[in-house]
């Protein structure tokens, strides 16, 4: 078996024809096309593991060093010590809480919008509660500053997760309005007929069957929160301040720790990571605001 | 909000609580939302309009919100700053967009056409990860390969011989250098998009079109392009929206400069607001974005629409 | 999807509408209420109780400040002024250091009272005594023990920081000023003479980048928008060039504005290319590194160029070059005060005095202003006559081993005298309200020339244009008369002429 001929098999399966000289070019085509798309993709993610595991003065010397000359855990150990953790820790119970109060309100809505909209504002509205999401989040800031100042809210867990309402419950009722609308209303109908209300028909029967649905939408919810980063430069001050706010300093007024940028964004990418691996497809239908059944 | 079919059921309902749990449900269901909506998005922007009109700014105490009319409107029309943010915004939007979506059709199709089972599956997996990096993060490290006196990046196109670009410190370069992150983190988005898309195409329509003996652009331009339509559209606005919403990558890679070469519309309106604190012309200007965004919404909703009607991509 | 209620529809969401509209405008109208447009300024009244040091004790204050090695000595300090004084720091809050103003301004025209006690560059001063969101000091200062020692202080820090309409406002904490550092070492291996003008300093600059290989530039820098204006206003104040004339005309577009652009042309040409994208750390770390011959930065760079590997003993300071013609002058943009909010309680406002005064005094400030783990340079004129404490460790420190900054006396005093040489040619920044658009547009345009993209001339124009329509905008009277008020205060400094 040629070399050519055994990637391919490994690549593709015995699928082409097996030894024409075209498909032996195609294959190395195909192989080097799959490698620089993967390279670009993933260096820039390489590097940040790279650098997060240099020393300080390593980070900024030329040549650089493309493997950790002197390999060491400290970026993580300082930034875990120093203001990373508590970050974090902010970062779960905001982007956490968010998602849960976003779900809570969005979903009930998603399927008024699925099932009966003409009760509640129309297609238009669903619409228009769509088009929230497309807002620049600097037009609502300003004001929403000064409301939330008014009550003393500035710099608390609950303003943070009410504030991501504003992007993420509009998302919540436009995925799960196409979730919803996935399953046949019959099947509400019959559990109807058998003696249920409609709320207990909407619990124990519309709920549970679009439970993939609901998955997908809290993740992505979840995500778009653990990332933001206008709300809480303005937002936050300290008792509330979330990883993204930090990550700017550290490489900014005073400082040039990249090593510690880079650790902190690992660390901060692992939960993601893991989930983008046991979901990838559903999250496509998610990231096209159900556009796409995937 | 009760029409009149409602009201004959309401009559033959009793009680408060099937009222809830049946004729009343979808209302109850969706009024958190809209009053959640109201409070955080509508009240707030009706106190923006109502600033855009005066001459409030909290830096300086006689400026202290009195009606000005149309005048902040005015001001930024003809500002010089106020046109250069926002063609920086639609070069950025524009070109960002329009790269990612060809380079993204191009792989999606390749892998479409090209590979199969576990290589796909482990591209897919890969190409998700630049997506979930925090904007701000990905900016961070792309300023980090930019670096001109130690980045990777430079050194490797040194190294090859190919010149040295002055990534963040040339007016000519900045914008082009945010763009490139962006492009990397976001042209995965169409890939999976469109790849997706592409292969919900009835596999039927391409075996007619083999037996009619149709070429490959001839498939592609009949088959998979028209199929496409509106995945294509949907993906392109989604995009543009958010690359014309957010700044992230801008503030931490260049901060908007040198000068204000990279800096985007949604940047320069942040900085009225919390810089100046001329809270009369940020929220003008907060206004004008937000026409442009409800204009740009609007063709996205109306392509949605029609999805609805006809080959229904929602 | 079926759409059984599409006539329904239009009418219920029409109603719908209006009802939330008109929800929506009654509660706009309510929180516009809200938001003053600024004080009256002034600073709230307050009482002084009879025994105010039982006043304080126990009490807990909150503190903003820029994030970063800045907030060190208040981690330092803060158990053993708690001991003093009954004062507790309770929370440190921490902003970017672009973000500083922003985050004050939105405080505090919100009047939220979440910080008794802020630190901020003293170019915010004017803004924030005049809107009324600072509560002047004057009184407290009169207490029995609670002198902040002002005689002590440098007499540009004293009379230029700390002051706004007659009042005190701040107490002074770090004395940032813009200083020459050089290559000792190198400048002694090739003769070369700590350069005194600007014709010289180009020279040298230009005799390292293109005449050895001993180092890669002669010289770097500060081109990041943010703070580029101050290496503008330091050649531009030594020429003799004002901000404004008495109609507040612009003065940028002279003689000295085109001048100082000039030569720092020449300069930005034996610079490393990316000059234009390096803001204060990346300055610091070309120098720090070994990468550049000299640099023109902010006085605590010596103290860490004492602890880099590459210019440990190495390193030299002088006062920034002057003009054969002219004079030297220093701009001194980032300093920092510390100020007592407006909208607290007497108590919380005693208690936030209290604890900046003493911070400052020099039993506590000494061992920062010495310490390279800190941003924070001398401010007072003991810190700058006695350099013995440069080369001792700071007690107050965990690790007090990290904490010397000089080896020997000889690295402390030419340190101490260079500050000193260069704070007597200080050049002060626009302070008074709505200054920050003025040094905004500055400094976005003085990027723009860094980067090569416009020249001289342009430059100057788009300045001269922008201010012009910022006076415009802010109102020319009120302008012209903070303008003269400051300039009054600061010929009595005697830093104007």
């Amino acid at each position: 078996m040629s070399v050519v001929e055994w990637t391919r098999h490994r690549l593709f399966g015995a699928t082409e024809d097996p030894v024409s000289l075209r498909g032996a070019f195609r294959t190395i085509g195909v192989t080097s096309l799959v490698s620089v798309i993967l390279v670009t993709t993933l260096f820039p993610l390489y590097w940040t593991v790279n650098t997060s595991f240099k020393p300080a003065p390593e980070t900024q010397t030329f040549p650089p060093t493309f493997v950790p000359e002197t390999f060491t855990v400290s970026p993580y150990v300082d930034i875990l010590t120093g203001a990373g953790s508590s970050v974090l820790v902010n970062s779960v119970i905001v982007s956490v809480g968010a998602t849960a109060i976003a779900m809570l309100i969005g979903v009930p809505a998603g399927y008024a919008y699925a099932r009966n909209p003409g009760k509640v504002g129309g297609k238009h509205l669903a619409f228009w509660i769509l088009s929230l999401r497309m807002f620049p989040p600097i037009a609502p800031i300003l004001p929403l500053f000064f409301m939330f100042r008014q009550v003393g809210m500035i710099d608390t867990y609950p303003t943070m997760m009410l504030l991501y309402l504003t992007f993420n419950v509009p998302l919540v009722v436009w995925l799960m309005r196409s979730f919803f609308q996935d399953i046949p209303q019959a099947v509400e109908e019959a559990a109807i007929m058998d003696g249920y209300s409609r709320l207990e028909a909407f619990f124990k029967v519309s709920l549970p069957l679009v439970s993939p649905g609901i998955v997908t939408t809290t993740l992505l919810v979840w995500i778009f929160s653990w990332n933001e980063f206008q709300f809480a430069l303005v937002f936050t001050r300290n008792a509330a301040q979330t990883y993204p706010v930090i990550i700017p300093s550290l490489v900014g007024g005073h400082a040039t720790l990249w090593n510690q940028v880079a650790a902190l964004s690992v660390l901060a990418m692992i939960p993601i990571i893991v989930i983008s691996l046991l979901m990838q497809k559903r999250l496509v239908r998610g990231l096209t605001l159900g556009a796409v059944k995937g | 909000m009760a029409s009149s079919s409602d009201d004959t059921q309401a009559h033959r309902s009793t009680g408060l609580s099937s009222y809830v749990r049946n004729e009343h449900l979808e209302y109850w269901f969706a009024i958190p939302a809209l009053l959640i909506l109201l409070a955080l998005v509508i009240f707030p922007m009706l106190w923006s309009l109502w600033t855009s009109f005066t001459d409030l700014n909290l830096s300086v105490a006689t400026r202290n919100g009195a009606f000005v009319g149309l005048a902040n409107y005015a001001d930024l029309l003809t500002s010089e700053r106020f046109w250069t943010t926002i063609g920086n915004t639609a070069y950025y939007v524009g070109f960002g967009v329009a790269i990612e979506f060809t380079l993204g059709f191009a792989i999606a199709l390749f892998m479409a056409n090209y590979t199969r089972g576990r290589v796909t599956t482990v591209l897919f997996t890969l190409l998700l990860l630049p997506m979930m990096m925090a904007p701000i993060v990905a900016g961070l490290i792309w300023r980090l390969l930019f670096q001109e006196s130690f980045g990777p990046i430079n050194y490797l196109l040194g190294a090859v011989g190919v010149g040295q670009p002055p990534w963040l410190s040339s007016t000519a370069m900045s914008l082009n250098s945010v763009l490139i992150a962006d492009i990397w983190q976001w042209t995965p988005f169409m890939i999976l998009i469109l790849y997706t898309g592409r292969l919900s195409i009835s596999e039927d329509l391409y075996e007619a079109a083999r037996i009619d003996g149709a070429d490959r652009w001839f498939t592609f331009r009949h088959v998979t392009l028209p199929q496409m339509k509106g995945v294509i559209a949907i993906a392109i606005l989604l995009r543009a929206m958010d690359a014309f919403k957010f700044f992230d990558k801008m503030f931490v890679m260049t901060g908007g400069g040198p000068g204000t070469s990279s800096e985007l519309a949604t940047y320069y309106n942040y900085l009225l607001g919390f810089d100046s604190f001329s809270m009369g012309k940020a929220t003008a200007m907060s206004w004008l974005l937000l026409l442009f965004a409800v204009v740009l919404a609007n063709v996205f909703l109306s392509v949605l629409e029609r999805g609805e009607g006809g080959d229904r991509v929602v | 999807m079926t759409d059984t209620h599409n006539q329904t529809d239009g009418m219920s969401r029409r109603r719908f509408i209006r009802g939330m509209s008109a929800a929506s405008a009654a509660a706009a109208a309510g929180l516009s209420g809200c938001i003053g447009g600024g004080g009256g300024g002034g600073g709230g009244e307050m009482s002084i109780p009879d025994d105010p040091d039982s006043a304080v004790d126990g009490t807990s204050i909150s503190l903003a400040i820029d994030e970063g090695h800045n907030t060190n000595p208040f981690q330092w300090f803060s158990d053993s002024i708690q001991e003093d004084t009954g004062v507790e720091l309770g929370e440190i809050n921490g902003f970017g250091f672009n973000n500083l103003y922003s985050n004050l301004m939105t405080e505090f025209t919100s009047n939220s009272g979440a910080f008794d006690l802020v630190s901020f560059y003293p170019q915010y001063l004017g803004t924030f005594a005049a809107n009324g969101h600072l509560q002047p000091l004057d009184d407290m200062m009169e207490i029995e023990g609670w002198n902040p020692q002002f005689d002590d202080l440098l007499k540009p820090y004293r009379d230029m920081y700390t002051q706004w309409g007659g009042s005190t406002y701040a107490l002074p904490i770090d004395g940032d000023v813009l200083m020459l550092v050089y290559r000792r070492d190198l400048f002694e291996q090739h003769d070369i003479e700590v350069p005194e003008t600007w014709a010289e300093f180009n020279e040298v600059a230009r005799y390292f980048t293109e005449e050895t290989d001993d180092i890669d530039h002669g010289v770097a820098t500060y081109g990041k928008r943010g703070n580029a204006y101050g290496w503008f206003l330091t050649r531009f104040g030594g020429l003799g060039g004002v901000y404004f004339d008495e109609e507040m005309n612009p003065q940028i577009n002279t003689e000295a504005g085109r001048r100082a652009l000039e030569s720092w042309q020449e300069t930005i040409q034996y610079s490393p290319d990316d000059t234009a994208s390096y803001g204060y750390p990346e300055l610091r770390d070309a120098f720090t590194g070994g990468n550049v011959a000299m640099v023109i930065q902010w006085t605590d760079v010596p103290k860490k160029a004492a602890v880099s590997e590459a210019t440990r003993g190495n390193w030299g300071g002088a006062a920034v070059p002057g003009w054969e013609d002219g004079r030297a002058a220093s701009s001194m943009p980032v300093g920092r005060v510390l100020g007592v909010t407006s909208g607290v309680s007497d108590e919380q406002k005693l208690a936030a005095y209290r604890f900046a005064q003493t911070f400052t005094l020099p039993e506590y400030s000494t061992h920062m202003v010495s310490d390279p783990g800190c941003g924070e340079d001398p401010f007072r004129t003991s810190q700058l006559s006695d350099p013995e404490p440069f080369t001792q460790e700071n007690p107050y420190r965990d690790a007090p081993e990290e904490s010397v900054a000089f080896q020997d006396m000889e690295s402390a005093e030419q340190y101490t005298s260079a500050v000193q040489a260069t704070l007597e040619q200080g050049y002060p920044v626009p302070y008074w309200p709505g200054s920050q658009d003025y040094i905004n547009a500055l400094d976005v345009e003085i990027s723009r020339f860094v980067s090569g993209e416009t020249g001289v001339e342009e430059t100057l124009e788009n300045v001269e244009s922008e201010w012009e329509s910022i006076v415009e905008d802010l109102g020319r009277e009120q302008q012209q008369e903070y303008y003269s008020n400051v300039i009054e205060a600061w010929q009595n400094a005697g830093i104007w002429e």
